[in-house]
């Protein structure tokens, strides 16, 4: 394979994953509705009483804490997370198995394996940035709810860090990479 | 042939461990004061000098101070921000080439390819987010935040791929 080959599959990545990517944001009100739920069940295991609820409205996520707005009686603390900053990645992985030289059939079973495990990492990217947003906005107002020490806080902002710069766009690769092997290899030359 | 492909799976098993490893390694390094203070601030602000420097060449009214690139007339802004800086794309280049086994010599060259190549498709990153966020703030919230992204690591892998073909030609020759 020369080349030319390699630049004409990253040309069909580029130019499917701005279409797919169109695709899924029209899709989103229903595809999104898999990692609200699974962040809200996720959070209220891991911090009961603390997460109430977390509804997709207009392509954004609610949260809803148990929090009261300080000096607001009543008043629940809540917050937005764009969800889509965490999962533009599933329709880059389909790009890359687009234009990829498997069976159809193949290509769909990659994608629908795909969606679940980019699904973890999108609830990580979401579930740290919830626990982030608690501990380090509204000027530390609900750190103190957490009793977390220094080091806990670090590695949580670690953690965001990665859920939010790293995940989204490279576990599609990694994927596309574990799924397309054997395509890899003749893009790299290794195989005919 | 069984125990061959045993010993490929084994082999990219060690790889990946050692790349997620490096990749954990590396970013926690990159989120250290000391290393913001001393590596990464500079960076961006050298980025920012550099992308308003390319953006004087064909339009006049253009600053640049500390991470942030301004357009004098309308006062538009742009900050680059942590993600913003191709470093955590020069990260994940950087685990990928030392995990995999190869000579230092092209090590070395596939990272400092790699740095340029990135960097210079980050540079054509800021300057495009410049001029979209003042023609569509709708566009720019998109390209910003999930197209560019999606690109840079497509140019990580480009590089990737392209150095892997050269040692695989190198070892076959």
């Amino acid at each position: 394979m020369h080349e030319t080959s390699l630049l004409l599959f990253i040309v069909k990545v580029v130019v499917l994953f701005l279409l797919l990517l169109l695709l899924y944001y029209w899709a989103s009100p229903y595809l999104l509705l898999f990692l609200a739920k699974g962040t809200e069940s996720v959070l209220i295991e891991l911090y009961p009483g603390f997460i109430e609820s977390i509804t997709l409205k207009n392509y954004q996520f609610e949260v809803v804490t148990f929090f009261e707005i300080a000096n607001i009686k009543g008043a629940q603390l809540a917050f937005d997370i764009n969800p889509l900053k965490y999962t533009y990645g599933f329709p880059l992985f389909v790009a890359l198995t687009i234009a990829s030289n498997s069976r159809w059939m193949d290509k769909l079973w990659y994608s629908l394996i795909a969606f679940f495990i980019t699904l973890l990492f999108q609830i990580w990217g979401v579930g740290f940035d919830t626990i982030r947003h608690l501990l380090f906005e509204f000027n530390g107002a609900y750190a103190a709810y957490f009793d977390y020490a220094d080091f806990t806080k670090n590695a949580i902002s670690l953690a965001s860090q990665l859920g939010f710069l790293i995940f989204p766009s490279l576990i599609p690769v990694i994927l596309w990479g574990y799924f397309e092997n054997q395509y890899v290899l003749t893009l790299v030359g290794v195989k005919k | 042939m069984e125990s061959s492909h045993s010993d490929k799976t084994q082999q990219g098993n060690y790889f990946f461990l050692i790349f997620a490893l490096l990749l954990l390694v590396l970013f926690t390094l990159e989120l250290l004061s000391v290393v913001q203070t001393h590596i990464v601030n500079p960076w961006t602000y050298f980025l920012s000098k550099i992308g308003a420097a390319i953006i004087l060449l064909f339009d006049d009214g253009v600053i640049a101070y500390q991470q942030v690139i301004q357009n004098t007339e309308t006062g538009f802004a742009v900050a680059i921000a942590p993600g913003c800086n191709g470093i955590e794309a020069v990260i994940v280049l950087l685990a990928a080439i030392l995990a995999y086994p190869a000579t230092i010599k092209d090590k070395l060259l596939g990272i400092s390819i790699g740095i340029i190549a990135i960097q210079l498709m980050n540079i054509v990153r800021i300057i495009s987010l410049f001029y979209l966020g003042q023609y569509n703030e709708t566009l720019f919230d998109w390209a910003h935040s999930y197209i560019w992204q999606a690109l840079i690591m497509l140019d990580v892998l480009i590089v990737y791929l392209f150095w892997l073909r050269r040692i695989n030609k190198s070892a076959n020759a």
